[in-house]
């Protein structure tokens, strides 16, 4: 017994070794580039991180500046991320992000908030516009709405569930499709759709409403759903569905939603983005932003189905 | 006629038909499980099938995930796998040699019996939140007054590897100590008298002898381990995963990417992400990165299966 | 057993032994003993340390809310405003996320308990061979494919599948069917095709190895004898299996159950991506609904930490952490009791 064990005991620890050594290597292998990595600079050309948080609207955009921007200036890496706008600007705050991407404008709290922590003033650059679309499903007869109706399919305490009650051309059940209740879309159109309560407070969005992660899954649900209705950024439109046109009170003209439209506020439910920094942006910070307001930074922003600002 | 005295009677005929009949009910419901679940693996490696080559492995995503291949996530995934092996494993084994060479029976091993079924029981996105609060929001700050200086940001660490290999640690524990403690179970009490009466301590026989004649065993256990740290979302979600980061396309920072104090991408996050959250993405990217993760871990759980087949053909006790 | 034996070596100290020991060659390892021994004690308790840990982290997330939380609204209400405009007040209403934790669980131990039961007594009692053990690796990877993937499987093929089955013309007879038993709602049918349903049938794939795995242990653990008891009385297998077996094993089996509802309860993302994220009361079985962990895992991302929001999400998680807790210690009590009786 004892002599048939002996050699493989030898062959176990022999695994035991590789295992350990594997994972000795691994282990040394991960810090190796904390040296010479992206934030540490310790390579010959310096390397620069900046770091851009908040909106899940503009993570598309500010990804595709990212990438664009690399072959302009090989050594900037620009690390987006999503998480809201609410999440941006508190990030802003305790300084893990250099530029918040932002679907709406600052609220005052948010920008003393900032002052107060960090002791900047808040620099705000409107660096596209976008339109906020309904949405809807191909089949549906449907093209056309107006303002008060949304807001009653929208708001809390709102009359329409069904589709017959906003045109007898469609029939079934509104299967209704937002954002998550941190996202600046969502904050935008609850302010600019679902109006105001009696005793003037805000009004909240209505239950039962699927509240999705991303722009791009509400209007990937509304492609699949053939009485769905859905808000997100224009940008987003894919061939599946269709969008309705909007018009500010029933039977008025409607605006299809599109660049132009967006950039004279013709279209009622039309939004800027906005680019955070707390205090003047300098150095390679300033060069970014920078370029994302020249036409090349612009020629981006159209190409991922956004409106330029000009 | 003279009837056959032996022959079933119509009772217990119809016993026995029903009791064919059961157990060919119970059958289905094996087939039940496995055919749809073959028929679905078949589909998305089928609709994965174009887009997989060794570039799709080798290329970092490009265009938000819709264009190049998965190296970044890939590699993310691995260094996640091993950074939380190298914690957990030796806890988890020495827990487990614990448990089943030291502990006496009594209360103390039944509240740690309790607790390892308990923590193998909390959700994924407890570990989540408990990575979050433990490791994230008080672990990093206290690192950071060590390494880093308030003033140069890129000299702190943030929510990355290290944090999210030790919540990943955490919710492997129990898997680990359970194995391993299977294992060292399975090494025939009479291995260790015979030793013992040789004159060896507790720890000299548990090193010579019952490691050696367990190890593959805990191997196996350490296996299942590393499939299920490469799977794991819900864990990693607050505590380092990335969506979206930089790796460069060549040399040696591709093959070290991410160092600990930075997020990282996983495949795990980068299938939740382009599954539903990239407008546009092609089918075949989101089918191909499925079929790349599930090609992952059923390769390393073959690894497993077949260790343990060799070690039952080689058993001799 | 083990546990006696060791000490003896103290009390038999021969001489020569104690020669060899004094000519022995000095060994690393052996030196190395009293430390080892203690850092190994250390790690038994790691377990210990690590539920604890967990449980005081996330209460001390939680604990400044605690107190401040409307217990009422947040047991009975459905509204789920935790972000409101400003000047509105936060509503935290968790019961329809209460409600879509437990309809999707309930939905998917229906489908689990039969097929898992029923697999495992077929594995356990039936298959022999080379079926058997190609059953048992094909359920274990069952067990290994990760929640993410069953996630996107719900999502693009399970979905659209439940979506093309329960959707009719309004009007047409399997409209009618449906609208009568609660299948669909009446105008739009499974709507997106990621609901109730779905969510349920991906945790009771997920469900089934845990029950298959922990049921045939407990099978496997009924004495040989009770069969072979069975069998000199003239049972069949089936038989034996419904009037021996399922008795004996009863309490290992219902613990198998009830750990392959901890895994349920505690699923993220696959519910996540197949239950549709819709905060409602369900009135059908394809309407979308959310639960507790796909909430915590969409929103925590998004949150300002330390704002009440932030601290609720990890209330939601202490809610979650209790109900899988409980689960786990009852059933394991369950276990152990199985154990003893059988011992005795």
């Amino acid at each position: 017994m004892t002599n048939n064990q002996a050699p493989i005991s030898r062959i176990h620890l022999t695994f035991l070794a590789a295992a350990v050594l594997s994972l000795a290597l691994g282990g040394c292998g991960q810090k190796e580039p904390s040296a010479g990595g992206p934030s540490g600079g310790g390579s010959s050309k310096k390397t620069v991180e900046i770091r851009a948080k908040g909106s899940d609207t503009m993570i598309q955009l500010v990804t595709a500046w990212a990438e664009a921007y690399r072959k302009v200036k090989p050594n900037v890496f620009v690390n987006a991320n999503g998480g809201g706008t609410g999440t941006g600007f508190a990030s802003l705050q305790n300084n893990s992000t250099d530029i918040c991407n932002a679907s709406r404008e600052i609220k005052k709290e948010e920008s003393e908030k900032v002052k107060s922590v960090t002791g900047k003033e808040v620099k705000e650059f409107v660096v596209a516009h976008d339109a906020l679309a309904v949405y809807s499903h191909p089949s549906n007869p449907i093209k056309e709405i107006s303002i008060p109706e949304l807001t009653e399919i929208w708001a809390e305490g709102g009359k329409f569930t069904t589709w017959e009650q906003i045109n007898p051309a469609f029939t079934g059940k509104l299967t209704l499709f937002g954002r998550q209740n941190n996202s600046g879309t969502y904050d935008y159109f609850r302010e600019h759709i679902c109006g105001k309560t009696p005793d003037n407070r805000q009004r909240e969005f209505r239950g039962g409403i699927s509240e999705m992660n991303g722009s791009s899954e509400v209007v990937e649900n509304v492609g699949k759903t053939p009485t769905g209705l859905g808000y997100s950024g224009m940008g987003y439109k894919t061939p599946g569905v269709s969008w309705l046109n909007v018009s500010i009170v029933k039977g008025g003209p409607s605006v299809e939603p599109g660049a132009d439209a967006a950039r004279s506020g013709k279209y009622p439910i039309a939004r800027k983005l906005y680019l955070y920094t707390a205090g003047e942006p300098t150095g390679e910070l300033k060069d970014f932003i920078d370029w994302i307001l020249s036409p090349e930074g612009q020629k981006i922003v159209s190409k991922e189905g956004f409106v330029s600002l000009n | 006629m003279k009837e056959n005295p032996f022959a079933s009677t119509q009772f217990e005929r119809r016993k026995f038909r029903r009791a064919n009949l059961n157990k060919w009910i119970m059958f289905s419901f094996c087939a039940a499980l496995i055919i749809p679940l073959i028929a679905i693996l078949v589909d998305i490696f089928v609709k994965a099938a174009p887009v997989i080559s060794l570039d799709y492995l080798w290329l970092n995503p490009a265009n938000k995930g819709k264009e190049g291949g998965l190296w970044a996530p890939l590699v993310g995934t691995f260094y996640l796998v091993i950074g939380s092996l190298t914690l957990v494993a030796p806890v988890g084994i020495l827990a487990a040699i614990y448990l089943n060479e030291y502990a006496k029976e009594g209360i103390l091993n039944r509240v740690i019996g309790i607790a390892v079924t308990s923590l193998a029981g909390v959700p994924s996105i407890v570990h989540g939140l408990f990575g979050l609060g433990a490791f994230v929001l008080v672990m990093l700050p206290a690192v950071n007054s060590v390494i880093g200086s308030p003033n140069d940001r890129a000299s702190n660490w943030q929510a990355g590897l290290l944090t999210a290999s030790l919540t990943v640690a955490v919710m492997n524990l129990p898997v680990i100590i359970a194995s391993a403690r299977e294992a060292l179970g399975g090494v025939p009490q009479s291995f260790r008298e015979a030793c013992w009466n040789l004159g060896a301590t507790r720890w000299q026989t548990i090193r010579t002898i019952v490691l050696p004649n367990s190890l593959s065993g805990i191997l196996t256990g350490v296996i299942l381990t590393i499939s299920r740290a490469a799977g794991e979302t819900a864990p990693i979600l607050f505590t380092g995963v990335t969506f979206f980061k930089f790796v460069a396309d060549a040399g040696w920072e591709k093959i070290f990417p991410y160092n600990p104090g930075e997020p990282f991408m996983a495949m795990s996050m980068h299938l939740n992400i382009i599954s539903n959250q990239i407008s546009q993405m092609p089918e075949g990217m989101k089918y191909g990165s499925a079929a790349v993760l599930i090609g992952l871990i059923l390769f390393v759980n073959s690894f497993a299966i077949i260790l343990r087949v060799w070690l039952r053909g080689r058993k001799r006790w | 057993m083990a546990r006696l034996a060791a000490p003896l070596d103290s009390l038999l100290v021969m001489p020569e032994q104690v020669t060899n020991k004094s000519k022995r060659k000095f060994n690393f390892f052996d030196s190395i003993e009293k430390p080892t021994e203690w850092f190994i004690r250390l790690c038994g308790w790691s377990s210990i340390i690590g539920i604890a840990a967990i449980f005081l982290f996330i209460f001390k997330e939680a604990a400044p809310m605690l107190p401040r939380l409307d217990w009422v609204t947040f047991f009975t209400s459905p509204r789920w405003i935790p972000n409101p405009a400003p000047g509105n007040p936060a509503s935290f209403g968790a019961l329809a996320l209460l409600v879509g934790t437990f309809t999707t669980t309930f939905i998917a131990l229906i489908i689990a308990v039969p097929v898992g039961l029923g697999a495992a007594v077929y594995i356990s009692e039936f298959a022999k061979g080379k079926v058997k053990e190609t059953l048992k690796v094909v359920i274990e990877l069952l067990a290994a494919i990760p929640s993410i993937v069953w996630g996107f499987i719900g999502l693009m093929v399970l979905g659209p599948l439940i979506k093309t089955v329960f959707t009719a013309a309004p009007g047409s007879w399997w409209g009618q069917v449906m609208v009568t038993l609660h299948l669909a709602s009446a105008e739009t049918g499974a709507a997106q095709g990621t609901n109730l349903l779905t969510g349920g049938v991906i945790l009771a794939l997920m469900a089934v190895p845990v029950i298959v795995s922990l049921s045939e242990d407990a099978l496997r653990a009924v004495p040989d004898s009770f069969r072979e008891a069975a069998l000199a009385l003239g049972a069949n297998p089936w038989e034996t299996v419904r009037r021996v077996l399922f008795p004996a094993a009863r309490n290992g089996l219902l613990a198998a159950c009830m750990l392959g509802m901890g895994r349920a309860v505690g699923e993220t993302m696959a519910v996540l991506l197949a239950t549709g994220h819709n905060n409602r009361i369900p009135a059908a079985l394809t309407d979308p609904v959310r639960t507790m962990t796909a909430t915590i895992a969409a929103e925590m991302g998004e949150t300002v930490f330390g704002d009440p929001h932030y601290r609720v999400l990890f209330i939601l998680g202490i809610v979650l952490f209790a109900i899988t807790c409980s689960i786990n210690v009852a059933s394991d009590l369950i276990i152990k009791g199985v154990k003893k009786a059988n011992k005795a």
